[in-house]
């Protein structure tokens, strides 16, 4: 009789999920066609490319294309990479998450939609005019910033020479830019958290401040772990429009400036050399999946039901 | 109703995958009405297999052919080609189809075609995509046999050029330009030079402009703009053999009597010509903010806020300049006229690797340069429509018309033999001469012929790359406060970059080549 | 306490103000500078009051009206269709993600955020959608390559599958009888309008701003989005400042003011469209069904 139960609940269970794997199928069609399918090019990282053997014939070479990025500026481009990607990670979610609640707690219509709207615009530029613009405001000669500071009695400053500037510059440029897009995130979220609680809460005489760490913040825990392993996923990518356009390239920059994305692109620029391009591709996903992968697993220590896999 | 809405699911699914397929076939279709007179769209680039295949005895190839432009629509492109197909129907049985393609995407635009094998049978090589590795990649085949036997006049005409576009002893492309002999130089705004009273000889030195930028300073007028500092090449002013490396190989300095690579960046040499463009910023003869402002050099030259850019010098480039500005200008020579594999490969055309009838391509290119009609059309269009003759062999657009709204402007590509081809205003009947004379007297640099293979050092290039692109700039725009100081800083940044590895590749690949001279 | 929320909203205008100040005022100069004079912005650079004003960049860009005009018209198509085909998709495979009793679960969610982190590169791309499904030169070229679906979205939707919306509500509409994919129709995505929204806006903006599949996949200039004429005419801008090539026809573009003209145009109608969006970030979907 057990047995005949067991068998039961089986097939029952099976026919139930069937639904969703043919709702789920589409989907992951797309993207085997898509992602997984290309990945066989993985390959060319570790290939010499020539053209008439093509993609699968060309001769293997090992790690040879792999070496350029780690010579003379190998420490440099990392440590870039990673310091502005975990600031702007940061950041990015304090002042997402705060925007978002200050968004939610503007009662006019009217009002918030202009914020929204507004405070989104940025998002829809593209890098290479915020570059012109921020040039508008930095440059030495002409540019607003230098005219206030003159009107004040202070000095004028080279911008585009001053190394020390640029990790505030950056890290600003990126949140003015980016800010909208999280407040658009964190505040889906924060609207599908019923007002009951907050309501409830008020009766017992918690203040603003209480009612944000004990409901919003707890309820906002699935979006933000979530954004944060997204985020740490790309953290060894980098902005390409950010490091080159908005420091208009300038080699004294450099130092603070040149990520593995920029060195790439200037290192391969005139020779376009498919196998190296694919090693560095190859190299960023490496990083990328082996910190994700060990954020997770922290994730899942501390709160299993928020890890991703 | 639960499977009312799997199916549902499934039809919209299905109806979606048809729609890929669908798309598939149509191509197949558009491709058998290729010819060559309609081209509304390029779908016949695609699956190219079957139809070559069946028709090289009967059906005329069509020979893809790249055209570099800077993004227009040129509406004459149909009527081109169909002019042009009159003549190589009858004699190669081929027809001519146009792609353009953006400067800016062509090296990218090249790779991925050639990886699908898309049909393109013609492809300019040279400042975009460098002959050596479009050569060391197989993105193009050897076409040394197949020129000796289809193109004997062009072979002629080519003369020592095909030396200078060999790889690994076959040659892998030709000379665009017949006559590429090319010197450095600057052009000049004549009407601010009247108008100021400076004296300009023909022949000019740094020395003669440092002086004219004294004499600019006092009206307030710039000298000139290093604009980004990648343009400011030294080479304008003396002879320098750099292997298409852009300095970063070693260079020549002298190539015409010498065969010694040095580092260019450790030079006397490189290092007087900072010190000189320091100078030159100091004293106010150029824009202090030049570096930064995004503007470019063409800009700037045109709105007359200074006084001189550099050019290359010959006598196609003098009146190429005199049609670019909106006021007089005048060129002026810089340095002796040189006849480099550099400055051949500047401009050529090769066959991609995957091309099924490199034959057609080859008699093509033998008629390009061997028929007068040809080579008219494909530089300046169609008598009466795009231009028309002010002399024998000098045109003229038709009136109304200019290089913004034509229906067809040579822009990036070279073609045909200087000799057979109309010229455009303001050049003169003697313009034919003057080039002829121009490539004669024109010294050949000792390493015509050798190319520098950078494969075995590819990963120090992408470093040295890099290093360069972030120390020179300032350097050549006069915008470091100690030149001695950067410029050990950059030399130490280089040789942990491997810059000497680079070198020694070189010197010893130009040794075996010298070798078997 | 209304004091206090009355200041929580005072509060909230004043740094809301300060940001959107902050995030207007370059766009405003952006505007000005794509009417200014060229040759005073290549002297003085962009200024909020030009020395003189003019209408030359938009002329040049009018010149291309009539192709631009066409391409908008793709553009809204691509942008439309693939939104639309970009969420229906998405849900649905976010549907089935959320279930975390599913038979492996946890490997499909794996597969989906594995395609976040390794990327085949564009030759490999090229070649399947050239080579195996030939799009080269279709609309599907502009839409399915990469923005079609995309694991961010994804992930996001499932999460809030997950945790925006109460159990009990499956699990009672499971006990009337209704299929998974009713209640995925009738009850999940009527409730799930924020993240619809969200996710509908930002896959909208990409598809609006995306320029790199007209540039590998389209020769036909006839299919090219808006973004695709404009990165042509940014491009022969771009690269005459680091080239000079000479016997190169080059024509009078005015370069300075050109290149925000064409930002101008590129953005305007996603901020017109913007609000339509917006609305559904409206707040309290009234949840009395449960509660009840």
């Amino acid at each position: 009789m057990e047995l005949v139960g067991k068998s039961n609940k089986k097939r029952k269970k099976i026919k139930h999920w069937i639904p969703f794997y043919i709702m789920g199928l589409p989907g992951m069609i797309y993207l085997l066609i898509n992602n997984y399918l290309p990945m066989v090019g993985l390959q060319v990282a570790f290939k010499k490319w020539d053209y008439q053997k093509g993609m699968w014939f060309s001769d293997w070479i090992g790690l040879k294309n792999f070496e350029f990025l780690f010579k003379s500026q190998a420490f440099r481009i990392t440590r870039n990479t990673l310091l502005y990607n975990l600031t702007f990670i940061i950041v990015g979610a304090i002042l997402g998450i705060s925007v978002a609640i200050l968004v939610n707690e503007i009662q006019s219509k009217q009002f918030k939609k202009i914020y929204q709207t507004i405070i989104l615009l940025p998002f829809l530029m593209s890098m290479v005019i915020v570059a012109y613009l921020t040039y508008a405001y930095l440059s030495p000669q002409t540019g607003y910033i230098n005219n206030i500071l003159e009107a004040i009695g202070l000095n004028r400053i080279s911008w585009y020479s001053e190394k020390k500037y640029w990790p505030f510059i950056l890290v600003f440029v990126q949140q003015w830019k980016t800010i909208g897009f999280g407040m658009v995130i964190y505040l889906s979220s924060i609207v599908g958290i019923s007002k009951d609680y907050y309501e409830a809460a008020e009766l017992d005489g918690a203040t603003k401040w209480q009612q944000i760490r004990t409901i919003t913040l707890p309820l906002l825990k699935p979006t933000i772990i979530t954004l944060l392993i997204l985020q740490v996923g790309q953290i060894f990518r980098s902005d390409f429009g950010l490091f080159y356009q908005v420091p208009m390239d300038q080699g004294s920059l450099y130092a603070v400036t040149d990520t593995i994305d920029t060195f790439v692109y200037r290192g391969l620029m005139k020779t376009n050399n498919i196998g190296m391009s694919a090693a560095a591709g190859f190299y960023q996903s490496v990083v990328c999946f082996i910190t994700v992968v060990i954020f997770n697993g922290v994730i899942r220590k501390v709160n299993k039901e928020n890890a991703m896999f | 109703m639960k499977i009312k809405s799997i199916i549902s699911i499934l039809v919209i699914f299905i109806l979606v995958m048809s729609l890929f397929a669908g798309c598939g076939e149509s191509n197949d279709d558009d491709k058998t009405t290729d010819s060559g007179t309609t081209n509304t769209n390029g779908t016949d680039n695609s699956s190219n297999d079957t139809d070559a295949a069946n028709n090289t005895d009967e059906e005329a190839f069509e020979i893809v052919v790249e055209l570099v432009t800077l993004g227009q629509d040129f509406t004459s492109l149909p009527l081109i080609e169909e002019e042009i197909n009159k003549i190589t129907l009858p004699e190669i049985n081929a027809t001519v189809k146009f792609l353009p393609i953006h400067i800016a995407d062509h090296a990218n635009k090249l790779s991925l075609m050639v990886a699908s094998g898309e049909k393109l049978d013609l492809v300019m090589t040279g400042i975009t995509t460098p002959l050596v590795g479009l050569a060391s990649t197989n993105a193009i085949q050897p076409i040394g046999d197949l020129l000796d036997e289809y193109a004997p006049e062009l072979v002629e005409k080519q003369g020592e050029l095909l030396e200078a576009t060999k790889f690994n002893g076959q040659v892998y492309a030709i000379s665009a330009d017949l006559y590429p002999a090319k010197a450095g130089g600057i052009v000049y705004n004549k009407e601010m030079a009247d108008q100021y009273n400076v004296s300009v000889s023909e022949r000019i030195t740094l020395e003669d402009l440092s002086k004219i930028g004294e004499q600019l300073k006092q009206e307030g007028v710039y000298l000139t703009t290093p604009s980004d500092g990648a343009l400011n090449s030294h080479d304008i002013y003396t002879p320098i053999a750099d292997f298409g490396g852009d300095y970063a190989y070693g260079v020549i300095f002298d190539p015409v009597n010498s065969t010694e690579i040095v580092n260019y960046y450790a030079s006397d040499e490189f290092r007087e010509y900072a010190l000189l463009l320091k100078s030159w910023m100091d004293q106010g003869y150029m824009p202090q903010d030049a570096l930064t402002n995004g503007q470019n050099a063409q800009d700037v030259f045109r709105s007359e806020q200074v006084f001189y850019q550099f050019v290359n010098y010959s006598p196609g480039d003098k009146v190429q300049e005199a049609r670019t500005w909106p006021f007089e200008v005048k060129l002026s020579q810089a340095s002796d006229a040189i006849l480099s594999t550099e400055v051949v490969q500047q401009f050529g055309y090769g066959i991609p690797v995957h091309c099924e009838n490199p034959e057609a391509v080859v008699k093509f290119l033998n008629l390009i340069y061997t028929n007068a009609d040809i080579s008219n059309l494909l530089n300046h269009g169609i008598e009466g429509v795009e231009y028309q003759k002010v002399s024998d062999n000098i045109v003229e657009y038709v009136d109304g018309i200019d290089s913004s709204n034509a229906g067809y402007v040579r822009i990036f590509n070279r073609f045909g033999d200087a000799m057979q081809t109309y010229q455009m205003e303001p050049a003169t009947e003697a313009f034919f001469d003057e080039i002829e004379t121009f490539n004669e007297d024109a010294e050949k640099s000792k390493t015509l012929g050798y190319v520098f293979n950078a494969e075995n050092v590819a990963g120090e290039v992408a470093a040295v790359n890099s290093v360069v692109s972030e120390y020179r700039p300032p350097l050549m725009a006069g915008a470091v406060s100690d030149v001695d100081q950067a410029i050990e800083e950059f030399n130490e940044a280089l040789e942990s970059a491997g810059i000497n590895e680079i070198i020694e590749e070189n010197r010893r690949q130009l040794g075996e080549w010298l070798a078997k001279q | 306490m209304y004091r206090e929320s009355r200041r929580w909203r005072i509060g909230a205008h004043i740094i809301l103000m300060f940001m959107t100040l902050l995030a207007l005022l370059p766009f405003i100069l952006l505007i000005i500078a794509s009417f200014t004079d060229d040759q005073v912005a290549v002297i003085n650079g962009y200024r909020y009051l030009p020395e003189k004003w003019s209408l030359s960049a938009y002329k040049y860009i009018a010149n291309e009206a009539e192709t631009i005009f066409r391409a908008y018209g793709i553009t809204i198509f691509i942008t439309i269709v693939g939104t639309a085909v970009n969420l229906f998709l998405t849900s649905l495979l976010a549907y089935m993600l959320a279930q975390d009793e599913l038979p492996g679960a946890k490997m499909f969610n794996f597969l989906v955020i594995f395609t976040m982190l390794f990327n085949g590169g564009l030759v490999p791309t090229y070649l399947i959608y050239a080579s195996t499904f030939k799009i080269r030169d279709t609309i599907f070229a502009l839409i399915v390559p990469n923005l079609l679906m995309n694991a961010f979205n994804i992930i996001l939707v499932k999460n809030y599958f997950r945790f925006s919306l109460p159990k009990e509500l499956f699990e009672s509409s499971r006990l009337d009888g209704a299929s998974e994919f009713q209640i995925l129709k009738h009850i999940v995505l009527p409730l799930s309008k924020p993240i619809m929204a969200t996710i509908g806006l930002m896959t909208s903006i990409a598809y609006w701003n995306d320029w790199q599949n007209g540039l590998y996949y389209l020769n036909d200039t006839k299919l090219y989005s808006v973004q695709n004429i404009l990165n042509a005419i940014n491009t022969s801008v771009q690269f005459l400042a680091t080239n000079s090539v000479s016997g190169a026809n080059i024509t009078d573009i005015p370069t300075t003011t050109v290149r925000m003209a064409i930002a101008v145009v590129g953005i305007l109608p996603i901020i017109i469209a913007y609000p339509f969006f917006q609305q559904y970030f409206v707040k309290g979907i009234t949840l009395g069904a449960v509660k009840g």
